[in-house]
């Protein structure tokens, strides 16, 4: 099954949704620190390589180009970048799926997640948003952010207290099918 | 309301040796203090070595003294619990059925003293182990391996007896050695010398400028090079045959086991079924004498703080004809006869020439933009150098699956197959960058606990999909082979 809004195909009984819009307000003004701080290191850069070799204007017009550069690139990525993130989970696994440039899909199966947090930041708490950790014994872990509390919260009470599916393989299951149908 | 057990205390201690033991480690820590005091007394300053060696004898048998009187361990029940008592109070419980390996060590000094570290790892280890016990006399630190290790045979697992399944002779070593030339870190340590030999205040840079300047005929340059590789290649035979010596490698009730070293001895205890990911990999060097490099990863051990050139090494040299054989003990049901190779599209030609062209473009341009003069010509040359390892690099890319196995392979100078159970695949992930999305291509990789991460790289994107797709209910459906997920 393919839909415009997924990368990849989909398999059955999933549904992939989007996040909470508030999430675009959080990096709205993530946005903003982000260009606050790149922009001093920037200037910091520039003072030390061009002082007194170049005219007396070039240093402040590099730095108002540099902060329209990442405050006008930033703001335009969050709409993208929101359109791509998806989440969403059935009996097997927990699926998320973003990127602009790059797309990525992960999932998790239930049956190996070691732990889940739920993080609040200031902005999220301002905005009422929470996002979802959910960790493995391996280095990939799944970071949903802009979920509202009680999706959130559900999000978590079904990935460590339901069960996840009862169909066990046998030991002997083959997987050669998995490339070739 | 449920009875709560007795609160029970771990009660075993550390050797008392352990203070001799942190004693000598702290002459080594502070050996340069030692040495710069004495530099500093010829010249004079002052007469009082006693004071100084009393000085540091007090500081390491205090230090000795508190770590052997606050340490406590022991098995209780079905955990092992390790508790420090004083300052920081810590106490650790690690049920023993998630032990993933138990190492004993013994450096020098610990073989001097007849002492052992024991180094216990979980999953969660990462690169430092759960819990190092620093000293344990020999029969204890065994004593101890012992019981952590005894588990439940797993169905995957053999129950056979003891088996040795290989042990190393020299002449294995010393292959091992000659097949990996430590020739670049010859070359390296005599490069930065070289401003040493030429006067204290030239460069490395002016050094080897100097030197390609002077009239030193190429003859010399030729046969210093010679002597340098000869020199690397020796080191490299010693330092295998050292570090290796007496490889053995025996198998028991489901448990590889381990030893190995001429100065420091290791001992590893790894239970197969907590084997996540077996490594076979080989040099260009090696694959024409026909040896492989073995090693396997447990979600958090079969690492080694001191060597991370040993992490997870299961065997330094394996005989080609002996791979499959070797790897059917650790994997005893991976049957080799259902394998079906899937090659990468040729058009992945492309994405792996743009990635090696961005590497070899830089360092083109960074030349041509030095050495303008006769640099110029690198840069047609890195694209074809870019365009012939693409070329190699895809064609060597396949992968396949057999039974609850998946293999991939990857690399035409340096080859490595990477074989993972996928029962032991912690999360899948399907990737698609710029490039691939304009040549209809994806990747999909396996993440592993503790293990490189397994890419079927640059595969058709719906034949990508779909594997990824059916492969998590797969993986989810096998949740109770294992009651930790790993």
């Amino acid at each position: 099954m393919q839909t415009p809004h997924h990368f990849f195909e989909v398999r059955d009984g999933l549904t992939l949704q989007p996040l909470d819009e508030k999430v675009k307000r959080v990096w709205v003004i993530n946005t903003f620190i982000g260009a606050f701080f790149s922009t001093a290191i920037f200037a910091a850069i520039e003072f030390l390589v061009l002082r007194r070799e170049v005219a007396w204007w070039r240093e402040p017009a590099l730095t108002i180009g540099w902060v329209v550069f990442t405050l006008t690139y930033g703001l335009s990525m969050i709409k993208r970048r929101f359109k791509s993130w998806r989440y969403g989970m059935d009996e097997y696994a927990l699926t998320v799926e973003h990127g602009v440039w790059t797309r990525t899909r992960l999932s998790i199966p239930r049956a190996r997640i070691q732990h889940v947090e739920i993080h609040e930041g200031p902005w999220d708490r301002r905005f009422g948003i929470k996002q979802l950790n959910v960790h493995t014994a391996g280095t990939a872990s799944i970071q949903i952010p802009g979920l509202p509390p009680e999706e959130a919260e559900r999000l978590r009470s079904e990935l460590i207290f339901t069960a996840a599916t009862a169909e066990t393989l046998p030991f002997d299951a083959d997987a050669s099918d998995l490339l070739h149908p | 309301m449920i009875a709560q057990p007795p609160l029970q205390k771990p009660t075993g201690r550390l050797d008392p040796r352990t203070m001799l033991l942190d004693f000598f480690k702290s002459l080594g820590r502070f050996g340069w203090v030692l040495i710069l005091y004495f530099v500093v007394s010829s010249r004079g300053r002052g007469d009082s070595a006693e004071l100084v060696l009393a000085g540091l004898a007090v500081f390491g048998l205090f230090g000795s003294l508190i770590q052997w009187l606050t340490v406590r361990f022991g098995v209780i029940g079905t955990n092992f619990v390790y508790e420090t008592i004083w300052l920081l109070k810590t106490e650790k419980t690690i049920p023993i059925d998630r032990i993933q390996s138990v190492n004993i060590e013994q450096t020098l000094i610990h073989r001097m003293l007849g002492l052992a570290k024991v180094r216990i790892d979980t999953a969660a280890s990462g690169d430092k182990a759960d819990i190092e016990l620093d000293s344990l006399s020999l029969a204890e630190a065994e004593r101890l391996r012992m019981v952590l290790t005894k588990e439940v045979a797993h169905p995957s697992e053999s129950t056979a007896p003891s088996l040795p399944l290989w042990q190393a002779t020299s002449r294995d070593l010393l292959m091992a050695g000659a097949t990996k030339n430590a020739w670049y870190v010859i070359i390296g340590a005599a490069a930065s010398l070289l401003p040493f030999l030429r006067g204290s205040d030239s460069s490395l840079l002016s050094a080897v400028r100097g030197s390609t300047k002077s009239s030193v005929p190429p003859q010399v340059w030729v046969l210093g090079l010679l002597g340098l590789l000869l020199a690397g290649w020796i080191v490299s035979m010693v330092q295998a045959w050292v570090k290796f010596y007496g490889f053995t490698l025996t198998h028991h009730a489901g448990r590889l086991h381990r030893e190995y070293g001429l100065i420091n001895n290791r001992k590893n205890s790894v239970p197969l079924r907590r084997i996540q990911c077996l490594d076979w990999s080989t040099t260009w060097l090696r694959s024409w004498v026909g040896f492989w490099e073995v090693k396997c990863f447990t979600a958090g051990a079969m690492k080694d703080k001191q060597d991370p050139t040993v992490g997870g090494l299961l065997c330094p040299v394996v005989p080609s004809n002996r791979l499959r054989t070797f790897t059917n003990i650790v994997f005893a049901d991976l049957d080799w006869s259902g394998l079906r190779w899937t090659p990468a599209p040729a058009r992945a030609f492309w994405v792996s020439f743009v990635e090696i062209l961005w590497i070899y473009g830089i360092l083109g341009v960074g030349l041509s933009i030095w050495q303008r003069h006769w640099a110029v010509w690198l840069l047609p040359l890195c694209v074809l150098i870019s365009a012939v390892s693409a070329y190699l690099g895809v064609r060597s890319m396949k992968v396949a699956f057999s039974g609850r196995f998946v293999f991939a392979q990857a690399g035409w100078r340096n080859t490595q197959l990477l074989i993972v159970p996928l029962d032991k695949v912690q999360s899948v992930q399907l990737v698609q960058g710029l490039l691939q999305r304009r040549l209809g291509l994806a990747t999909v990789t396996l993440i592993v606990a503790g293990s490189p991460a397994l890419h079927l790289a640059h595969l058709p994107v719906q034949l990508a999909s779909r594997a990824a797709e059916k492969a998590v209910p797969w993986i989810a459906r096998t949740g109770s082979w294992s009651a930790d997920g790993v």
